[in-house]
């Protein structure tokens, strides 16, 4: 098992925490080229860990898609002088233009890691790692759980779907008739989410969850000098990155 | 020995205006397995909650009295440490799964984790947990993917892998089917097997005259009788609690009515058929 954990995942999950929240770093302080040639080296990133087209996939269907959008909202709302195009009502300023530009490189910057990160990462070898490191063991519960218990609460909304449905609200018309149909839906939902939690904690403390023990763990996540040196060069890297941005913006004033 | 011991336990829950539980007296010994039935709102859950430390911790309210579980003082103990002496396994299946394992095996392991067992125990204890509950074929299913029964076997079988010499289960049957009844109460009959001391509450009278070494029963709060499952099932007074005679008793009640001569009041299977055979072979 071992073995195989270390084969299907070179890095320890922290390191790879590391280069995801460097690239994004750089990318979100400096302008749209950077950030492009950022999820370049992500798509590569992807590639190396056999997970390119998953990654590409998300990444079209969330990323692209948010930017796009954002881009052309910006351009026609943001107000400025330096009229380049014009249409009737609409009109792309200079201004508008520079600002979507940098909102939305600093968007596909962060947007792409974070998916990236979502990709690559276990989110439970992710949670061991941070509990070795001193990171409480609440904080990596509610972390844990709620990735895993999210997937539930889809499941349990189509049932009170139903339920509701079955009961004679109308659910499949207009805009009108579905807002109305919102509180009977949500509100079972969040009741149901409350009484679970009570008995959920009660099923964490008879797991010994707040036993005065030190907790150990059943995963063996290698943490190798590789790691530690990537780990290094990517604190280097965005602490430069963010030093030069500080310095270009002393000089360029 | 008594595993547990509660004197003169009174408890009132913060919103309600009288107590729930009223000057219970109540001694387990160890490696007996005690029953608790009664009717719905009895102070059954909540006799569990007690001996568990989760009232008043967790629920909050008055306590009086006192609750000794293993020569521990369960009032002054902390809530998570009691975790270590007493196994807790209540009612709803789906919210015993501590949603943190994508596996069963982790599942099981969590409970370990938390009391900082070596690697190599746990998955030692686990996997022989496993054998012996009868899941390794859900080994490595997703937990939350299971059907209710077989989580709450998981759930049994999460609590047994920790070890503790005190059971305090909740109704574990309640939403399952005959089946799962029957694989749940296998679990049972282990646990006692390997001395462990358990409480139970429960509503099926059949099992619980199978199994249990002591029965108690509960109304409106107190203690309203108590001895072996035959003492109990045989005393006229018990269906004035609404507690529902096991079907072998009621066969042999109805036999006597009859006017054929059963001796005795049988409450198992095998008790019934002997009886039976006896009066046939007369």
């Amino acid at each position: 098992m071992q073995k195989e954990m270390q084969r299907n995942q070179g890095l320890n999950p922290l390191t790879v925490l590391y280069i995801i929240v460097a690239l994004a770093l750089i990318s979100v302080v400096y302008d749209y080229k950077v950030s492009i040639v950022c999820v370049i080296v992500m798509m590569f990133i992807a590639a190396g860990f056999g997970k390119f087209k998953p990654y590409v996939t998300l990444w079209l269907k969330s990323i692209l898609w948010m930017c796009a959008l954002c881009f052309v909202l910006q351009i026609f709302f943001i107000p400025g002088e330096d009229i380049i195009w014009q249409f009737g009502v609409f009109r792309i300023t200079r201004e508008g233009l520079n600002q979507a530009a940098k909102l939305c490189s600093r968007l596909f910057g962060a947007g792409s890691a974070a998916i990236l990160g979502f990709r690559l990462i276990d989110l439970g070898s992710l949670m061991v790692v941070l509990e070795q490191k001193g990171v409480p063991s609440t904080a990596t519960y509610i972390l844990m759980s709620t990735a895993n218990i999210i997937p539930q609460m889809v499941k349990k909304m189509g049932v009170i779907l139903e339920a509701q449905k079955s009961r004679g609200i109308e659910m499949e018309s207009n805009m009108i008739v579905r807002a109305k149909a919102f509180l009977p839906s949500i509100g079972p939902l969040i009741l149901n989410a409350i009484v679970n939690a009570e008995e959920r904690a009660i099923t964490l403390e008879a797991r010994a969850f707040s036993a005065p023990c030190k907790k150990t763990s059943i995963k063996i996540i290698p943490d190798m000098r590789r790691d530690r040196i990537i780990r290094g060069l990517m604190t280097a890297a965005a602490v430069l990155a963010i030093g030069g941005r500080i310095v270009l913006w002393i000089v360029l004033r | 020995m008594d595993s547990i011991k509660i004197t003169d336990l009174t408890y009132k829950y913060p919103i309600s205006d009288e107590p729930v539980l009223k000057h219970i007296n109540l001694r387990v010994p160890k490696g007996e397995l005690c029953a608790v039935i009664g009717t719905n709102g009895s102070g059954k859950t909540t006799l569990c909650n007690a001996i568990r430390g989760f009232v008043p911790t967790f629920y909050k309210g008055e306590i009086s009295g006192e609750i000794i579980v293993n020569g521990r003082d369960v009032r002054k103990e902390e809530m998570g440490s009691l975790a270590l002496d007493i196994g807790f396994v209540f009612q709803n299946p789906f919210t015993q799964i501590s949603g943190i394992a994508k596996t069963v095996f982790e599942e099981l392991a969590y409970g370990l984790e938390n009391m900082g067992i070596e690697r190599e125990i746990i998955i030692r204890r686990v996997e022989e947990t496993m054998r012996l509950t009868k899941i390794e074929e859900f080994r490595d299913r997703n937990p939350f993917q299971l059907s209710g029964g077989q989580q709450q076997r998981v759930a049994l079988a999460a609590i047994l892998v920790m070890g503790q010499p005190v059971l305090v289960i909740d109704e574990p049957t309640s939403q399952l089917d005959p089946q799962s009844t029957d694989d749940v109460f296998e679990v049972i009959k282990l646990m006692k097997n390997m001395g462990k001391t358990i409480v139970l509450v429960e509503h099926k009278m059949e099992q619980i005259a199978e199994y249990a070494d002591h029965v108690v029963v509960l109304n409106q709060g107190e203690i309203v009788m108590e001895g072996t499952a035959k003492e109990v099932f045989s005393n006229p007074g018990c269906k004035q609690y609404h507690t529902r005679l096991p079907q072998c008793t009621k066969i042999s009640a109805e036999l006597k009515d009859m006017g054929i001569g059963i001796k005795g009041t049988p409450v198992t299977v095998n008790e019934t058929v002997h009886s039976i055979r006896a009066v046939m072979n007369q």
